[in-house]
């Protein structure tokens, strides 16, 4: 007999250990996970160059709100964010593939939910190893900035929530596997919807008034401009706004993946073996 | 006369392994178009960030918006293509460490050439399919340009895979060589798809050697707006200069290969 989720809380607490354990199995291989991480050295080198090119055209101040300081801090924030996008999606899309549902089904948690736990202890990890090696790296190539404790504070809080959020929509995506072959491309092209409409590169307030209005009317901004700006600002003001847009969208996902999840569980059919 | 009967050879293998992984690609027609289409728009995603950065800032040391598109077009086809025919370079370091090589080893065929071929990355034609569309609708190009553009786009094809297996051979003497050999290529990459003339020093000269970041994008980007014989000949001789290295620094690698008793099979 399958064993009931149980409650809220006992369910909360399953996911937490599911975060804990996952946690614990990353931290055996740290050093593999900071050589991954590698890359965020290029891309914040690569920029520093870039905005000190354009520094000697513009004034980057006047032109984005920013001072060149500032924006590679504000890059460490959403390459962290970034970069910590766990590779466990396409073990979704591998386990409606290979049928290894069937026995995650039968476990005495939902499978969103275990899959939300592993995911939250991977990308709490990661995001702590980028945000580490890229403030050395910003350190290095644009000196320190003052950073406000509330607002690093208020920044680290909306990121969790927006690591939830993101989650459930990257969710929502892969669940479509119980109808197609492969939902790399769809997930793709989410990664990318978040990063040009999400400010991952440049601030919204550098795009062009056109993109800027265009990113600023859709919600990508919530999982990496609104948490990245709160990190450079002096105040953390607007953070109870950032967390209500985070939320309603989270909410709107997490209906997606409920809707989405209940469709697909009838087209599954285990024939043991 | 041998060596040019086994470069024709080379290449008719080629041909074939092309045709016979595109065969199989399309037998999941709706998984191939959908993984093509979303490298086209992850492409075209990137593009129109470079064209809001350039809106906004209309001139980064010289580079304008012209500048960037023809890197893109150029770095976009040639990965592409050496992607689409040596698709396997990316999984090189993966396969010597795990003894995947016994089955190539047994075959009459070079080694190199004959691993490489035999895969294809489906998403790399729609990098291919970019560079070609971009570069036909946004840089208006005349005849010499297109000629211009197609050599390029063969010399990075041939460049990207010298250097993936430069990188990815590190495996034969460290091992467990992914991680690195992934790092050096999203470093080739990164450096490749920015305006060049934003580095300086000691990192230009980084982008002439170790990762020839230079010869990808630079260079071709200044030779196809003004033509000029001696970056031209530079990026031929480099190319092959490091394919001739990579099979080179391969062949000695395979010395030091051991066979894992794996059973295996074409995958």
């Amino acid at each position: 007999m399958i064993r009931r989720p149980g409650g809220p809380w006992r369910l909360a607490g399953k996911v937490l250990g599911i975060l804990g354990i996952t946690v614990r199995a990353r931290l055996a291989y740290l050093g593999e996970m900071v050589v991954r991480s590698l890359f965020l050295v290029v891309i914040l080198f690569v920029f520093a160059q870039l905005w000190r090119a354009t520094t000697a055209a513009s004034d980057l101040k006047a032109s984005t709100g920013f001072t060149l300081a500032q924006l590679i801090w504000y890059l460490v924030f959403t390459e962290a964010i970034a970069m910590s996008t766990g590779l466990r999606l396409g073990e979704v899309d591998q386990e409606v593939r290979s049928g290894d549902i069937a026995y995650r089904l039968a476990r005495p948690l939902p499978y969103p939910m275990f899959h939300l736990g592993a995911a939250l202890g991977e990308r709490l990890l990661r995001f702590l190893v980028c945000l580490v090696l890229g403030s050395v790296v910003a350190l290095a190539v644009a000196g320190p900035i003052h950073l406000a404790p509330a607002s690093v504070a208020a920044a680290l809080a909306s990121a969790l929530v927006a690591f939830c959020v993101d989650w459930v929509w990257s969710f929502a995506l892969a669940l479509l596997a119980f109808w197609f072959e492969d939902t790399s491309g769809v997930q793709l092209l989410y990664r990318r919807a978040v990063m040009l409409l999400g400010g991952m590169l440049v601030p919204l307030d550098a795009y062009p008034h056109w993109l800027a209005a265009v990113s600023r009317a859709l919600p990508f901004k919530l999982v990496m401009y609104g948490p990245a700006r709160l990190f450079v600002a002096s105040t953390p003001a607007g953070l109870g706004r950032l967390l209500a847009a985070q939320l309603a969208f989270g909410a709107v996902g997490a209906l997606a993946v409920a809707v989405v999840y209940r469709a697909g569980l009838r087209r599954v059919s285990a024939q043991g073996g | 006369m041998t060596t040019v009967r086994r470069a024709v050879g080379m290449v008719r293998m080629a041909a074939a392994m092309l045709a016979a992984n595109a065969q199989a690609a399309l037998e999941y027609r709706v998984a191939f178009a959908s993984q093509v289409l979303a490298m086209l728009i992850n492409d075209a995603v990137w593009l129109v960030f470079w064209l809001a950065y350039f809106g906004r800032f209309p001139l980064v040391h010289g580079w304008s918006r012209l500048d960037v598109v023809t890197m893109w077009a150029v770095v976009g086809s040639g990965i592409g293509l050496g992607a689409t025919v040596a698709g396997n370079a990316l999984r090189l370091a993966g396969m010597i460490a795990s003894g995947q090589l016994d089955f190539y080893l047994a075959m009459p065929r070079p080694v190199l050439p004959h691993l490489l071929v035999s895969r294809m990355d489906l998403t790399a034609p729609g990098d291919m399919l970019f560079g070609v569309v971009v570069f036909g609708f946004m840089v208006h190009p005349g005849a010499g340009q297109w000629l211009l553009f197609a050599t390029f786009s063969l010399t990075t094809a041939f460049i990207f895979v010298g250097f993936t297996v430069l990188a990815q051979s590190l495996a034969f003497w460290l091992g467990d060589a992914e991680g690195l050999a992934g790092q050096l290529w999203n470093a080739l990459t990164s450096f490749s798809t920015y305006p060049t003339v934003i580095f300086h020093g000691p990192v230009k000269l980084l982008l002439f050697t170790v990762i020839p970041a230079g010869f990808i994008a630079y260079v071709p980007v200044r030779v196809i707006q003004r033509f000029a014989w001696g970056p031209f000949l530079a990026v031929v001789g480099f190319t092959v200069l490091i394919v001739t290295v990579a099979v080179a620094v391969f062949n000695a690698g395979l010395r030091r290969y051991e066979s894992g008793n794996l059973l295996l099979t074409r995958d």
